[in-house]
């Protein structure tokens, strides 16, 4: 579990608090404002507030059916797949949202970056469940869900390098393309408790990866701004196309929403690459750009792992949280993620 | 407080435009949808029984090969429905299909009882522009069935500008459908038996000739036109030529000239080799011989003939 709370700033600014500051704290447990430390608040007080601020009781739940699920994607390495999935996935945790992170790729990159050091760790990853659910053995999902922060505001799916055998045996089943959406739907139960569902994937093309887009109504595809990303375009373009005709019968179409990243004022070559996104694809970029910022560089701690986390949570008020607080909020429309099923305005 | 750089403010600054014309990349479709089915909402999903349902008036498509549905209905037996399909309700209880008609017949194929499905409201504009849009993206409907059902809901808006918009086109395309309707009533009694003889831009190409055509040549022009139609549904005429193939022949018919469809070559020959050709087109006449093997006086004698034989045609 991880101890991170945001001060009363970005805490109103999360809840969309609109009264004086002095009336805040009031909104949250008289017992819990004793144990108040300074004035921190955390992701279940920010979904207690907003819950209160929408007239509704705490445990205000949502229907038990599949939530939004938001797959960050591109057929090219490093450009940012994982630190916004990461960055997007705490944040919406920190606007009140239940959140599960399932990270699909078998760097384990998602989950280093929150402090899990998977090759000292017993992990049950995606793979493995779905491996059990493909044989109709029984699958102990609660056990492989890491809670990250406090009452299940977000949790992990955590993975390791045996991830990067899934393709070997789904490559025989039937259905594999939709053996992932099959295995959410018929664990509704405990899939159905989260707001929104993140996913990493890797940057290969492979069953893995697919079965992740088949379960998809809307790809998030991560582009770092410079020419040999927006090439990459081209790979992650056919690979959709495929999906949406062999599958468009059945009712199948994934969209794509994409968001720039890595743009640095002082690069013409940034400057270019957006020019052409933004040409190209006026009605799928994302209006937010994630700048080339330090404070993503200094997210994973090579010797204190335990230490690693996302920009947002260890450098809360600099300009790469700030954009990623942003991107997150048009996530929020884009995706229509609820709170416990009520629109979020 | 920290501000986020903007795509739209970095447009407004000047630092970046959003109207780079070229540099194309790969484009992803949109969901040809209504965006109810994307709200998961399920208030409004119901499992309606499939013999409540009837197809959507407008649908282009009469052909639902049987061997398609089958396969769609053993994948949607084995996957199950991905999404539901979208179905207005009618007065009497009853209700008609906005998107999924194929789905629905693969579910009576399978013997189903219901289907699940999204209802909406939906007028008869948008009921006819589903029906279209779901279509003209498809390869297997062709361009003049396309224009036919474009014909038939076009009543339905008050103009051609704002057709094009809720069929979400350039009107320059939507007009290039629409040429089918200046084509000759022949041509269109063929396309009525084989809609796929001519594409949208042939047909276009054909009224732009027919436009450009003199009343007196009128019906000859028509008369090229039916032996080209005949030679293109023969594989023997590629429709891409129709221009150029329709404007030689008058020409050639005009004056009189040479009669032919399609190139004629004579090889000549000196013994066994091959030293030239003589080729007959409907566009003239041309000899070629190679160097060495004719004489320069017999160069000019032919030279001569052929000028007789022009003259004497023309008196
Ligand atoms: N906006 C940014 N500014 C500065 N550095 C960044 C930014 N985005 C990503 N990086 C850095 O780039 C590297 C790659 O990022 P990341 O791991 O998120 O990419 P990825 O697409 O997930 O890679 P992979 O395909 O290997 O999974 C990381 O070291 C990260 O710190
Ligand atoms: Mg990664």
């Amino acid at each position: 579990m991880r101890p991170f709370g945001v001060r009363s700033k970005l805490a109103h600014e999360f809840t969309g608090f609109t009264g004086k500051p002095k009336d805040f704290r009031f909104l949250i447990d008289r017992e819990k404002q004793s144990t108040q430390y300074h004035n921190i608040y955390y992701a279940d007080d920010i979904r207690y507030i907003r819950l209160k601020l929408m007239n509704l009781p705490p445990d205000a739940d949502r229907k038990r059916r599949i939530p939004p699920i938001i797959n960050c994607r591109m057929s090219k390495g490093g450009v940012g797949k994982t630190v916004i999935c990461g960055n997007v996935a705490a944040t919406l945790a920190m606007f009140g949202h239940r959140v599960l992170m399932i990270d699909g790729d078998p760097q384990a990159s998602l989950t280093g970056l929150f402090g899990i050091n998977w090759a000292n760790e017993n992990i049950n990853h995606i793979g493995e469940l779905m491996y059990r659910f493909h044989r109709k053995e029984s699958v102990y999902i609660e056990t492989a869900i890491r809670p990250i922060y406090n009452n299940h505001m977000l949790d992990l799916i955590a993975s390791d390098i045996t991830l990067a055998n899934t393709d070997t045996w789904l490559m025989g089943s039937t259905n594999r393309e939709f053996l992932f959406k099959k295995f959410l739907d018929a664990n509704v139960d405990v899939f159905g408790r989260y707001d929104v569902i993140v996913i990493d994937s890797a940057p290969s093309t492979n069953l893995l990866t697919n079965a992740f887009m088949c379960a998809s109504q809307k790809i998030l595809a991560v582009v770092w701004l410079d020419g040999q990303s927006l090439k990459a375009m081209q790979v992650l373009a056919s690979n959709v196309a495929e999906l949406n005709s062999a599958f468009s019968e059945l009712g199948f179409h994934l969209d794509v929403h994409i968001v720039a990243n890595g743009y640095h004022p002082s690069y013409s070559s940034c400057k270019d690459a957006l020019t052409t996104l933004a040409s190209n694809y006026p009605d799928q970029l994302s209006d937010i750009v994630i700048p080339h910022a330090s404070s993503f560089m200094r997210q994973v701690e090579l010797y204190k792992e335990e230490q690693s986390g996302p920009a947002i949570e260890r450098e809360p008020n600099s300009t790469a949280a700030r954009a990623v607080i942003d991107l997150t909020k048009s996530l929020v429309k884009e995706y229509d993620i609820r709170i416990a099923d009520q629109p979020v305005i | 407080m920290k501000k986020s750089i903007k795509v739209s403010g970095l447009v407004e600054s000047g630092a970046i435009s959003r109207d780079r014309p070229g540099e194309t990349l790969p484009k992803f479709e949109k969901r040809q949808q209504f965006s109810v089915e994307d709200d998961r909402q399920p208030e409004n999903q119901f499992l309606i029984s499939v013999e409540k349902i009837s197809p959507n008036p407008y649908q282009p498509r009469t052909v639902f090969p049987a061997k398609e549905m089958e396969e769609l209905a053993v994948s949607i037996n084995e996957i199950g429905l991905i999404q539901p399909i979208t179905v207005r309700m009618l007065e009497d209880a009853r209700f008609q299909i906005v998107a999924g008609e194929r789905r629905w017949r693969a579910y009576k194929l399978l013997g189903k009882d219901s289907i699940p499905s999204t209802i909406i409201d939906c007028n008869d504009e948008d009921m006819a522009i589903m029906a279209i849009s779901e279509n003209v993206d498809r390869t297997d409907l062709s361009d003049y069935e396309i224009c036919k059902a474009i014909r038939k809901i076009e009543t339905l808006f008050p103009n051609r500008t704002r057709l094009a918009k809720a069929l979400g086109m350039i009107r320059e395309h939507l007009y290039r459908y629409l040429a089918f309707e200046a084509m000759p009533t022949f041509l269109i009694e063929r396309l009525d038996t084989n809609p796929s003889i001519i594409s949208k831009f042939t047909a276009g190409e054909i009224k732009r000739i027919l436009n450009a055509t003199e009343s007196d040549d009128l019906e000859m022009v028509e008369g090229i036109l039916k032996d080209a139609i005949d030679l293109i549904e023969a594989g023997q005429l590629d429709q891409t030529k129709i221009a150029s193939h329709l404007l030689a022949s008058l020409k050639t018919k005009k004056n009189g000239g040479i009669a032919c469809a399609s190139k004629e070559i004579f090889p000549i020959h000196n013994g066994k080799n091959h030293v030239g050709f003589f080729q007959i087109s409907p566009n003239g006449v041309t000899a070629k011989i190679i160097a060495g093997v004719i004489s320069r006086e017999n160069c000019i004698a032919l030279q001569k003939l052929v000028s007789d034989f022009i003259n004497e045609n023309s008196t």
